[in-house]
């Protein structure tokens, strides 16, 4: 592959979808000025690896090389973050624990709706990572399970557990906040 | 892979449900315990409601323009640029503002002012092959569609049905905007297929007539400057914005083509 190719296959298949990739490295890091630096290094990343896009979803190929080095970056300046990838059953015991029965009433299911989106943002940012992160790719960015499985490298039913996991952890938390 | 117990596996379900990620069969077997079991009924309330929360209030992130730009100058034809003066962030002095790349991006800013103020300056063809390529693979796709019986693949007049149907289908979020206050309702969507890239095309109709409105990324102008004219018969209105190309085609009357882009180009964001 030429440069020439090569510039245009980046311009084809990474630039149009930088907002996408910048919202989840933000995700990702917590912040916006980190967000700049992964996107940065994801670019060039994916401008040296274009060759090995070989079709499919730009988006979704886009997005693998961002959240790759979204994890190079939190291993690098926040390990901490990457311990729950270790414990995650036990993230996921601990979540339900402290959730108790099922609730039926529909005013709950209204504060939720009613919840405003800075304390959303909060919720969701306290999210251990590999729970934000599923969250993130099917409510932001709205993958389907399928491409969350390959960008992730797990297998499906992963998904689906990380991501009832999720759900349940941020309503738990939204319904601590409202009492 | 993690396993899960029985009720485990009905919430599992329940989100599944929930995304839309079910067959007919799977989605009839959780309604019917959706209806059987209030918790689990309770459960889908809550789910939904969080959804609905996250789309309507979360920010949305768009990428910081120097990022945009530091992005942007990899793909810029001058090797030696692409790779190393690709900090902006912190290196915002006077060598960047004299860089070629940043000259080019001025002109392509005068240019596309240019042509916001005078509107559709008609331009000779210039690069050539591609950019007459493309026009003609745009009319094709109309004409094609008009053949077909169903110019479209989706239908709708909701563009909440019609912007979604393209997702996974494009490689770009398209701009899908209501005019029938202009006189132009939303008819459907259909995908072409521009200089080898995935287009979305939005139909939309002008009385007896359809205007098909192409876009497809262009992020470095390949398909040329705006133009307007006639090709085969079909009035045709061309522009770029934000890295997208677009085609407004009709055989209804160049004027109403006119109109058409003017309205959408009003409407629309980012276009």
């Amino acid at each position: 592959m030429t440069n020439d190719d090569a510039r245009r296959r980046f311009a084809e298949v990474v630039v149009p979808h930088l907002d996408d990739a910048y919202a989840l490295a933000r995700w990702l890091a917590g912040n916006g000025a980190d967000a700049e630096d992964i996107v940065q290094d994801a670019a060039l990343r994916a401008y040296r690896g274009i060759s090995g896009y070989v079709g499919g979803t730009a988006r979704a190929w886009t997005l693998t090389v961002v959240r790759n080095c979204a994890y190079t970056w939190l291993a690098k300046n926040r390990p901490k973050a990457l311990v729950f990838t270790d414990n995650i059953e036990e993230a996921e015991r601990v979540g339900t624990a402290a959730l108790g029965p099922p609730e039926t009433a529909t005013p709950e299911a209204d504060m939720i709706a009613r919840q405003d989106g800075a304390r959303l943002t909060a919720a969701i940012g306290e999210l251990p990572v590999p729970f934000r992160e599923v969250l993130v790719l099917r409510e932001v960015q709205g993958l389907a399970y399928r491409e969350i499985a390959e960008l992730m490298n797990v297998p499906i039913g992963t998904v689906m557990s990380r991501l009832a996991r999720a759900r349940k952890l941020l309503i738990a938390a939204l319904r601590e906040d409202d009492s | 892979m993690t396993t899960v117990s029985g009720a485990g596996d009905a919430r599992l379900l329940l989100n599944a449900y929930v995304d839309g990620e079910l067959d007919a069969a799977a989605a009839l077997d959780v309604e019917r315990q959706l209806a059987a079991d209030p918790g689990l009924a309770g459960e889908h309330a809550r789910l939904v409601a969080l959804r609905q929360a996250i789309r309507e209030r979360l920010p949305r992130e768009t990428a910081p323009s120097r990022l945009r730009d530091a992005v942007l100058s990899i793909a810029r034809p001058e090797p030696s640029a692409a790779v190393t003066e690709f900090r902006p962030r912190r290196s915002r002095g006077i060598g960047m503002a004299l860089h070629p790349g940043w000259l080019a991006l001025a002109a392509v800013l005068l240019i596309g002012l240019a042509i916001g103020s005078l509107a559709y300056v008609l331009t000779p063809p210039s690069g050539g092959e591609a950019v007459s390529a493309a026009l003609d693979a745009a009319v094709a796709g109309h004409v094609r569609a008009l053949a077909a019986g169903t110019p479209f693949d989706v239908a709708s007049s909701d563009r909440h049905t019609v912007k979604p149907w393209f997702a996974g289908k494009v490689t770009f979020a398209p701009q899908v905007i209501d005019l029938a206050d202009e006189g132009f309702p939303l008819a459907g969507g259909r995908i072409d297929v521009v200089g080898g890239s995935i287009a979305a095309s939005l139909v939309y109709r002008r009385d007896k007539h359809l205007i098909s409105l192409t876009a497809v990324p262009d992020p470095s102008g390949a398909f040329g400057p705006a133009s307007r004219g006639t090709r085969d018969g079909f009035a045709f209105v061309h522009w770029s914005a934000k890295g997208i190309a677009y085609w407004a085609i009709s055989d209804a009357a160049p004027d109403e083509v006119d109109a058409f882009a003017s309205a959408f180009r009003g409407k629309a964001p980012d276009a």
